[in-house]
């Protein structure tokens, strides 16, 4: 009864759920306004997921509707488990689980190889060309976000066991240094893993119809859908525990903090996408292997040796 | 009872959120360049929730604009067989209404509504940002009000 | 791009540029719209120029009633150029949303008076006037009163 209270109500799935929409209407929200635009509502993620619930399935017959419907559902699965891996306060002093960063990591990286595995099966060209676009990003955006999560878990002291709680508590001055240096890469490898503007190669804004997505039609495009906005809610908390002292005060202080860290995070992302044009596969690739990954290697060596000496 | 509650607000959720899908079937782009100025400042239409979308699978609404030619004609139906139910067409511009300018082609069909069913016509040459803008409200309310459209 | 991060940031914090759009349209258009040709019926006198001057045959004569049927015009103003005595006129409106096609048919009536011996309609004798000497006539001669037929008849009696 408690599991499935964690589950399905607040760090779970209605948590999740409505901060991953309440963030994606903000940013709608603030990109409209800073292109001195009305906008829409900031509840229009929850109208759009809640229309694609009623509406017909039109699927291409190569694919059965079971399989159409279960490579979306099963990333939901794994992202739910990846909110229940944060240290939420009021729910992390009775949890069970050890925070692993590593685990939340592959588990973010569920929806994206889904929409691949989509994309692919679908046989679709657009959906074909979005996948190995998204593919091929895959390999890039990860090296940079892998570089951070390991100089964030240097931080923690010796035995490095990528717990989310422990780097959440670093907050020595040199841990606030380093931590600041790897916002930059953070942000960059997020947008990348969202696919936000200056990184929207997979799905274009509507130039290769909707990237892998193509063929997605009714409830598998509402839980497609409900995968991003679960990501979204995840990577804002995220970004919350790593540079906020969300575990240092009080849970109801906490809790604040995390929504202030998230919304900043996503505000941050608006006008990134507003004063940014995409990029080509080429130029994002020259980008992460000339600059990101270099640079987030070199504080990586950095940090290793002020924290070994 | 409570069942109901749910359809009722997913049905008043439709209204708040369309999705349109633009068929070019060879007009000359000046209503193109209207529907692109509808998403513009001005008149903002993603105020309601509109949005263009690259799939037909997405897609609650079919914008039309040009007269049906002999090539155009297979896509036009094709795309309009691949929106799921419940779906609503808007042609707008006077080519897509009667053929305009180039009725009488020798390539050219005829209008939109000899092929599919049209709910909203919107007319002018080429029609204003801010009837398209009132034609798709239009629309959304045809969407979430017509029992026809709902039964599949 | 610092300033366009600046304009970003600022814009934030001005009015919208957006139109107010409360259920209905915008009313107002500027004066300079060309908008869509109006049929002033007292001024027409049915000679049909307009019919074959309009390139998307978007008029219609029938009877005495002038059909103007809206999903053909282009407003190219051809007609309004044509027409000897400016019964097309070109008013800054916009076109509506139609359900059906006959919501855009704007039907008017041609005014034409009638022959005072035969009863014959014919078009008003002071637009012909007017047209032949370039102002308003003051008095109408009895004769132009008639339709073409009996204005011969009235000439030579026979």
């Amino acid at each position: 009864m408690e599991f499935l209270k964690d589950l399905f109500l607040y760090p779970g799935f209605l948590f999740g759920f409505v901060l991953g929409g309440l963030l994606e209407g903000f940013k709608r929200k603030l990109k409209a306004r800073m292109q001195l635009r009305k906008g829409p509502p900031v509840t229009q993620p929850f109208y759009d997921l809640s229309k694609l619930l009623l509406k017909n399935i039109t699927k291409p017959y190569t694919i059965s509707s079971f399989t159409y419907l279960l490579i979306p559902f099963v990333p939901t699965v794994g992202l739910l488990v990846g909110v229940l891996l944060m240290p939420y306060p009021f729910y992390q002093e009775k949890a069970s689980f050890s925070f692993d960063l590593i685990l939340i990591f592959y588990l973010t990286e569920l929806p994206l190889l889904s929409q691949i595995i989509f994309g692919y099966f679908s046989k679709s060209p657009y959906g074909m060309v979005g996948a190995a676009r998204a593919a091929q990003m895959f390999f890039y955006y990860n090296g940079v976000f892998i570089m951070v999560i390991t100089t964030l878990c240097l931080l923690e002291g010796p035995p490095y066991s990528f717990c989310l709680k422990s780097i959440a508590e670093a907050w020595d001055s040199l841990d606030v240094l380093i931590k600041i240096l790897t916002i930059p890469f953070f942000v960059f490898s997020v947008l990348a893993k969202l696919k936000l503007n200056p990184f929207s190669i997979p799905d274009a804004e509507a130039e290769i119809l909707e990237g892998p997505l193509t063929e997605a039609s009714g409830v598998a495009l509402a839980l497609f859908k409900l995968n991003y906005l679960l990501e979204l809610a995840i990577f804002g908390s995220l970004f919350a525990f790593f540079y906020l002292p969300v575990l240092k005060t009080s849970p109801q202080m906490g809790l604040s903090l995390i929504l202030l860290g998230a919304f900043f995070l996503f505000f941050m992302f608006a006008l990134v996408e507003n004063f940014t044009a995409r990029l080509r596969l080429s130029q994002f690739s020259a980008l992460y292997l000339k600059f990101l990954i270099p640079s987030a290697t070199l504080i990586l060596v950095i940090t290793w040796v002020l924290k070994t000496w | 009872m409570f069942l109901d509650a749910i359809k009722q607000f997913l049905r008043y959720s439709q209204k708040k959120s369309l999705w349109v899908f633009h068929v070019n079937t060879g007009s000359c782009n000046g209503c193109d360049i209207e529907i692109l100025a509808l998403f513009s400042s001005k008149y903002d239409a993603e105020r309601f929730g509109i949005k263009l979308v690259g799939s037909p699978k997405h897609a609650d609404i079919l914008l039309v604009t040009g007269p049906v030619t002999t090539k155009s004609r297979d896509p036009l139906l094709r795309a309009y067989d691949m929106m799921p139910k419940p779906k609503a067409v808007v042609s707008v511009g006077v080519c897509s209404l009667s053929g305009g300018v180039f009725a009488k082609s020798y390539n050219v069909l005829g209008p939109v509504d000899n092929f599919i069913p049209v709910h909203v016509y919107i007319g002018g040459c080429s029609a204003h940002p801010n009837m398209i803008l009132e034609g798709l409200l239009r629309a959304a309310q045809i969407l979430c009000e017509e029992e026809e459209l709902w039964s599949f | 791009m610092v300033k366009l991060i600046g304009w970003l940031l600022t814009n934030l914090f001005k009015k919208p540029l957006t139109f107010e759009f409360k259920g209905k349209s915008l009313k107002a258009v500027r004066a300079t719209y060309r908008g869509y040709p109006t049929h002033r019926g007292e001024r027409c006198a049915a000679c049909r120029l307009c019919i074959y001057v309009c390139p998307s045959d978007a008029i219609r004569i029938e009877g005495s009633l002038f059909i103007i049927n809206k999903c053909k015009c282009t407003a190219c103003k051809d007609c309004a150029d044509a027409c000897p005595f400016g019964a097309m006129q070109f008013i800054p409106r916009l076109i509506g949303t139609a359900i059906s096609k006959n919501e855009y048919m704007e039907i008017t009536e041609i005014k034409l008076v009638k022959c005072e011996n035969c009863g014959e309609p014919m078009p008003k004798p002071e637009l012909l006037l007017g047209r032949l000497l370039g102002k308003p006539p003051k008095t109408i001669p009895p004769y132009l009163r008639l339709c073409p037929k009996c204005r011969r008849q009235f000439f030579n009696p026979t």
